[in-house]
């Protein structure tokens, strides 16, 4: 399975200045990795992580409902972050780094056909 | 519009010596798009969904620009080609409700209606941020706002001295209502009561506010914007804004659990900026200084790109105000 998900994960490689992308679970723990670039990214995927957490916290307590996407900007990297729920209703959630100037629209757009293949993978 | 001719031509290049590039076709359409070159831009889109045809909102943005032109039967054989095939994408319920607001492309939407009625819980939100936007809600907007601020300034300036306009044309109409009010010399229900005093409050809250709060009320005219605050690292609030009635919590409690979050997270001090997007709006988490953090919040539709190029232009001033100065 994993190696299924990475294959679902490599057509972000196609996007110019795409660091990296990985996919964790909701403990936190990654699913799949894929690092492109050797360029050190600004933040651990950890810390993504809890900024997921604190966003979800957030959402609940200002009543805005499910997290769906977030962007990190950081100086030399950015973290677009999904929240992906598969079809056990386990949510995931997918990262993809990327280096300033990346085309977010084009990042957005592989985002939503990747996320329905991920949807499909089984828990 | 002199650098974005020639941002066309240098894109045209890109497109000319590398035509399977899809970032370079997508910019090129954005691009188009902004200069008016519709056709062209239509042109750029069709070239993606030729290299990949997958990328199917590439129609969406054929089918906004289609209606900008006038092409309303092809517009809408887009959008219900979409709306059959993507029923669940809110992309396409936001264009639907674009047109919905065209009184010449409105009759023909009576399909669209029956399958985006799953959206209706949204709908009071989105067409409230449709209200706020002026009715300009572009489905592609998310791809293409950075372009808008970086390259057109004067559509933002436009867009806030409409709002500056239109707050002052509510004003002078609150104020004939209130002296109708007193002609009549009626006693006040309790409604109007109620109402009147919430307007005082108000009132007295923007004459009260510090400098600083006066400068964060302002990032509320950016579409969409209903709170604004500054905190600290600790998540103590310095300066709050929020717009009339729209938001119930206790928000100095909610603020004080993200910031004991954001301490632990070594790298917060090189954060730009950090976007939160939910089902039913959007927060953005800004870090001015080493000290201090605003944090907005914006309903469904608000426009991220108008935000930041106000807080970058705000930024500055904003630190001044704050304890520890520009630091």
């Amino acid at each position: 399975m994993p190696e299924q998900i990475k294959e679902f994960l490599q057509s972000f490689r196609k996007i110019d200045k795409v660091l990296g992308v990985m996919l964790l679970n909701h403990d936190g723990e990654i699913l799949a990795k894929i690092i492109t670039s050797d360029n050190q990214p600004d933040i651990l995927e950890q810390e993504v992580f809890a900024c997921f957490q604190l966003g979800e916290k957030l959402g609940d307590l200002l009543k805005l409902g499910n997290l769906n996407q977030s962007y990190l900007e950081y100086p030399n990297s950015n973290f677009t972050s999904e929240t992906i729920r598969n079809k056990n209703n386990q949510a995931m959630l997918l990262i993809i780094i990327s280096q300033e100037g990346v085309n977010l629209g084009r990042i957005r757009m592989e985002i939503r056909r990747v996320k329905k293949m991920l949807e499909e993978v089984p828990a | 519009m002199i650098r974005l001719d020639e941002r066309l031509e240098k894109l045209n290049k890109r497109v000319a010596e590398n035509p399977q590039n899809i970032e370079s076709w997508l910019t090129l359409a954005q691009a188009n798009y902004y200069r008016g070159n519709y056709l062209e831009a239509i042109s750029a889109y069709e070239q993606i969904t030729n290299i990949d045809p997958q990328l199917w909102e590439t129609q969406l943005g054929i089918a906004q620009i289609l209606e900008e032109i006038k092409q309303y039967q092809n517009a809408l054989q887009i959008l219900n080609k979409y709306a059959v095939e993507h029923p669940n994408e809110v992309f396409g319920y936001l264009l639907f409700l674009k047109f919905q607001n065209n009184p010449e492309i409105k009759e023909g939407l009576g399909e669209l209606s029956a399958l985006y009625k799953k959206f209706s819980p949204a709908k009071e939100n989105i067409d409230l941020a449709i209200k706020s936007t002026g009715n300009n809600l572009p489905i592609i907007e998310e791809f293409i706002e950075d372009l808008q601020t970086l390259e057109n300034p004067s559509i933002l300036d436009k867009f806030l001295k409409t709002t500056a306009e239109a707050q002052k044309e509510q004003l002078n109409e609150d104020l004939k209502k209130l002296k109708e009010l007193e002609k009549k010399a009626k006693p006040m229900t309790g409604g109007e009561l109620s109402q009147l005093s919430s307007q005082m409050e108000t009132v007295a809250q923007e004459l009260n506010a510090s400098p600083l709060e006066q400068e964060i009320k302002e990032l509320l005219n950016a579409k969409g914007i209903i709170l604004a605050v500054i905190l600290d690292r600790k998540g103590a609030i310095k300066a709050q804004f929020v717009k009339e009635d729209s938001f119930e919590g206790n928000l100095q409690q909610i603020f004080k659990d993200a910031g004991e979050v954001l301490q632990n997270i070594q790298t917060i001090n090189n954060l730009h900026y950090w976007l939160l997007e939910y089902d039913h709006g959007l927060l953005v988490i800004y870090n001015l200084n080493q000290d201090w953090f605003l944090i907005c919040q914006g309903m469904l539709g608000t426009n991220f790109g108008a935000l930041r190029y106000m807080i970058e232009q705000k930024k500055q001033t904003l630190c001044s105000l704050l304890p520890g100065g520009g630091s």
